[in-house]
Formats: structure tokens, C-alpha cells, sequence
């Protein structure tokens, strides 16, 4: 699997995540942001052939801006709770998206997605392929990493 | 009815119609029994740009059109619940290596709306790099759309796709 | 005509979303359950009837697969039309999936008027 392969999956599933249900388009790509506190990042591992894992940041106010679109609410009403599910979501389905691109013949499974505290940079000895666009509220960064079963969080668990 | 503008029919024979929906969206709503439609069209998804403009004319963008067609049909006794819409145009006319593709931009934008104010598209004819026609007939509640050279009528009474040469249509 | 169904997915966004359609898309809903995998969704139909399931695949605990799978092998849920929405768009799950008896496939991300066309294919267009 090589980065030639899985960066047009990544790109294409990230538009096609974000145009079709999130109604954000024409995404230009963009330079990463370094880890800071107003990122959200949720982490998430998948079986499959081959198995990896995968990152998703982005920035607090698009996360809160894109779940008040998803859900249908007003900015000022959404919880962060609702947020923070969207959220889940989204990198839930990226991931899924990438991966049916990919493995169009396997079957994969993908693990729960969940909340860690910001990092760049995924952990293993495999090359990792990351791609970033600016949302119109901030950036989003898709993250693969595959053919590893070494592949694991050392962050800790935010709650 | 031209570029940012929006009419609304209550009489029984009315045909509301709007021209050269470039990379504009036409936006047709319509209530079967109330009898009341409305059509929308407007040029650029985000009066932010411009709150000025925005102000003077409201139906040039999205964000303040769109509500106040809502708003208008309802006046006129239609039931949110009830309208069917349909959107026409969104198209690459002027320069499809343009960085913005303001059409696909209005598309999202349309999308992003409606969703928001709980009204799901029966149809749409959306995308490529053609101008499109539409009009709508109080009473009736028949829809036609002009594109290519060749005239159809669109039903309203159930989902209809039309063309819609985007990588990500539906 | 009012129609009780059963919303499956680990994501309460993802429910909230799917919810949202069935009701834009003209279906009056007089229930609507909802579970966070298979296992729920299994207790809420030994004691309630539903019109339709949507579920997704990818769950922890029961996952969609299995809940087809029980769904099937039981003489009265087997009834129940049963629409997946899942990330998983390979033709393999796809395949499989109907053939446990699935009766519409969405694929994750969708338009909410695809997921309108597959609740009306499977239940009919809701009558006002």
C-alpha cells in the first residue's frame, strides 16, 4: 500500500464526506496547524486487509460549526455533547470512506472512534499519509496509517 | 423574473418563470393544496460577503433568500410541511478552472438551507456547463425546465433526478 | 398512516440525522426507538412492534451483521423490512447483507432524499 494509493482515497473521501452530508465544498487543501488546545482529535482503529489506524483533527469552532449544520440546530443551542458526537461521527465516516476506496474486495471492520488529546502524527513504524483542508471555519486533518499491528495510541484519553 | 428576485403565485393559471440559471439556482417551491408556489433566484450562497447588499436585496443570496421565499409562500397560506421544491442550475458556466466554482458553491449552500428549514428536494437539475429555464404554474403545480435546446416537464408530485454531472451527485 | 421504526447506530448524531429525514421525508412517526447496537435493538423488539429497522454495521457489542442474522432466524422478526446504512460500501458486505435478508443498502455519506427514496421503495410513499 503505498502513498500514491491511499492519498487520492484519503482527498476524495474527505470531499465527498464533507460535500455530501456536511455541505462544505471546493476545499483547498492546507498547511497542518500544530497541536493546540482548540483541536479537537479523535482517534479510531480498523481490522481489515491491511488493518491500521486512523486520526482525524480539527478545529474546535468548524467541529461546532459543522455539528450545528449536520444536526439541523442553531450554533447557540448546539451542546457539546451534540458536537462532540457529530464529531465522532465525521471521522467515523472518512475513515470508512478511505477504506472502501482502498479495500474495495475485503472486508474491514472499523473500532469505535474516540476523543484524545492532540497530537500530530500518528504512532508505528509505518508511513503515515495526512492530508489537511481549510473548512471555512478551520482546518480539518485526515490521517491513515496502514500495515501495522504495532499501531497505537500513546496519548492519553481525554474524556 | 431576472437575476436575485423571487415571485410568488397564489392565482390559479399564474406562471412563474426565471431565465438563465447559470451557476444562479432557481429554487421552485410549491404546496399542492394550498395551491401556492413560489420561485427563487439567486446568484452567491453568502450574504456575509456583502451585508449590505444584502439588505437591499435580500433574494441575491442564499442565505437570506431562501428564508424569505419560505416566508412569502407561507404568507400566502402554503404549509412548510407540504411544499415540494425543486432546484435548477448550479452550473460551471464562466470559467469552469475558476479556484471558486460559485455554482456548486450555490448548490451547497441550497442544500445547507433547506436542511436546516426541514425541506427535503423532489428534484433537482443541477451541475454541468449549461443555462438552464424554469417555470412553475400556479394551480396546476407543473414544473418545466428548459436545458440544452429541449423542453420537459418535471412532476412534482414525486422525487425526480435530473441532470447532475457532479462527482458527488446523487 | 403513522409508522413505528427502530433507529440502530452507535452514533446518537448519526440517529438524530436519520430521524430527521424519515420525518422530512413525510413519514409521521408514533415511535421511534432507537439503539446503540444489536443487543439493544434485540430488547426493544421482544416488546415492541416496528414498521421498519435501519441499522447500521459497524458497532461494538452485536453488530449489524448479527442482528440480520438474528432478525432472520426469527419467525416473526424476519418480517420486519430491515434497511442498512453503513460506511461500508464494498460489494462484498453489500451482497452478503441482502442475502441475510436486508432489504435496502445506504451507503455512509448519503443525501437524505436517497435515504427517502429507499424508506419509500421499502414501506411506500407515506400517504398524507
Amino acid at each position: 500500500m503505498t502513498d500514491t494509493t491511499i492519498r487520492p482515497a484519503l482527498s476524495s473521501a474527505v470531499a465527498d464526506v464533507l460535500e455530501r452530508m456536511f455541505f462544505l465544498e471546493g476545499l483547498s487543501e492546507a498547511p497542518e496547524p500544530p497541536p493546540e488546545s482548540e483541536t479537537v482529535s479523535v482517534y479510531l482503529t480498523f481490522d481489515g486487509n491491511p488493518p491500521g489506524c486512523f486520526q482525524m483533527r480539527l478545529a474546535r469552532e468548524a467541529a461546532n460549526a459543522i455539528a450545528a449544520d449536520f444536526l439541523g440546530e442553531d450554533r447557540e443551542s448546539l451542546t457539546d455533547q451534540q458536537s462532540t458526537d457529530v464529531t465522532l461521527e465525521l471521522a467515523n465516516m472518512i475513515c470508512g470512506a478511505v477504506l472502501s476506496r482502498i479495500e474495495s474486495n475485503a472486508a474491514f471492520r472499523l473500532g469505535a472512534p474516540q476523543i484524545v488529546a492532540d497530537e500530530t502524527g500518528l504512532h508505528g513504524p509505518m508511513e503515515e499519509t495526512r492530508y489537511t483542508v481549510e473548512t471555512g471555519s478551520g482546518t480539518l486533518t485526515a490521517a491513515i496509517q496502514m500495515e501495522t499491528r504495532t499501531c497505537s495510541p500513546t496519548q492519553t484519553y481525554a474524556s | 423574473m431576472g437575476m436575485a428576485d423571487c415571485k410568488v403565485g397564489h392565482v390559479a393559471g399564474q406562471v412563474l418563470a426565471t431565465y438563465a440559471l447559470g451557476s444562479c439556482i432557481g429554487l421552485s417551491v410549491y404546496d399542492p393544496k394550498a395551491a401556492v408556489g413560489g420561485l427563487l433566484h439567486y446568484m452567491l450562497p453568502d450574504s456575509g460577503i456583502d451585508p449590505a447588499r444584502s439588505r437591499q436585496n435580500p433574494y441575491m443570496f442564499a442565505d437570506t433568500g431562501i428564508p424569505k421565499l419560505l416566508e412569502q409562500v407561507c404568507v400566502q397560506g402554503a404549509s412548510r410541511r407540504r411544499l415540494v421544491a425543486h432546484a435548477a442550475g448550479g452550473a460551471s458556466i464562466m470559467d469552469p478552472k475558476a479556484i471558486f466554482d460559485i455554482g456548486k458553491r450555490n448548490y451547497l449552500a441550497l442544500r445547507k438551507i433547506l436542511w436546516k428549514a426541514g425541506i427535503l428536494l423532489a428534484g433537482e437539475a443541477v451541475g454541468g456547463g449549461h443555462s438552464r429555464t424554469v417555470r412553475l404554474e400556479i394551480g396546476s403545480g407543473r414544473l418545466w425546465l428548459q436545458e440544452n435546446g429541449g423542453q420537459k416537464e418535471l412532476v412534482p408530485s414525486f422525487p425526480q433526478k435530473g441532470v447532475n454531472t457532479w462527482p458527488t451527485g446523487s | 398512516m403513522a409508522y413505528r421504526v427502530l433507529i440502530t447506530d452507535d452514533s446518537p448524531a448519526m440517529r438524530s440525522f436519520i430521524r430527521r429525514v424519515i420525518e422530512l421525508s413525510g413519514f409521521e412517526l408514533s415511535a421511534c426507538f432507537e439503539a446503540g447496537d444489536g443487543a439493544e435493538a434485540l430488547a426493544v423488539l421482544e416488546n415492541e412492534w416496528v414498521d421498519a429497522i435501519l441499522t447500521d454495521i459497524n458497532m461494538p457489542g452485536v453488530d449489524g451483521e448479527e442482528l440480520l442474522r438474528r432478525l432472520a432466524a426469527d419467525e416473526l422478526l424476519c418480517a420486519i423490512p430491515a434497511i442498512v446504512i453503513s460506511t461500508d460500501a464494498t460489494q462484498n458486505r453489500i451482497a452478503r447483507l441482502l442475502e441475510l435478508g436486508a432489504r435496502g443498502y445506504v451507503t455512509k455519506p448519503f443525501l437524505p432524499e436517497t435515504l427517502r427514496a429507499e424508506l419509500e421503495r421499502t414501506l411506500g410513499v407515506p400517504c398524507d
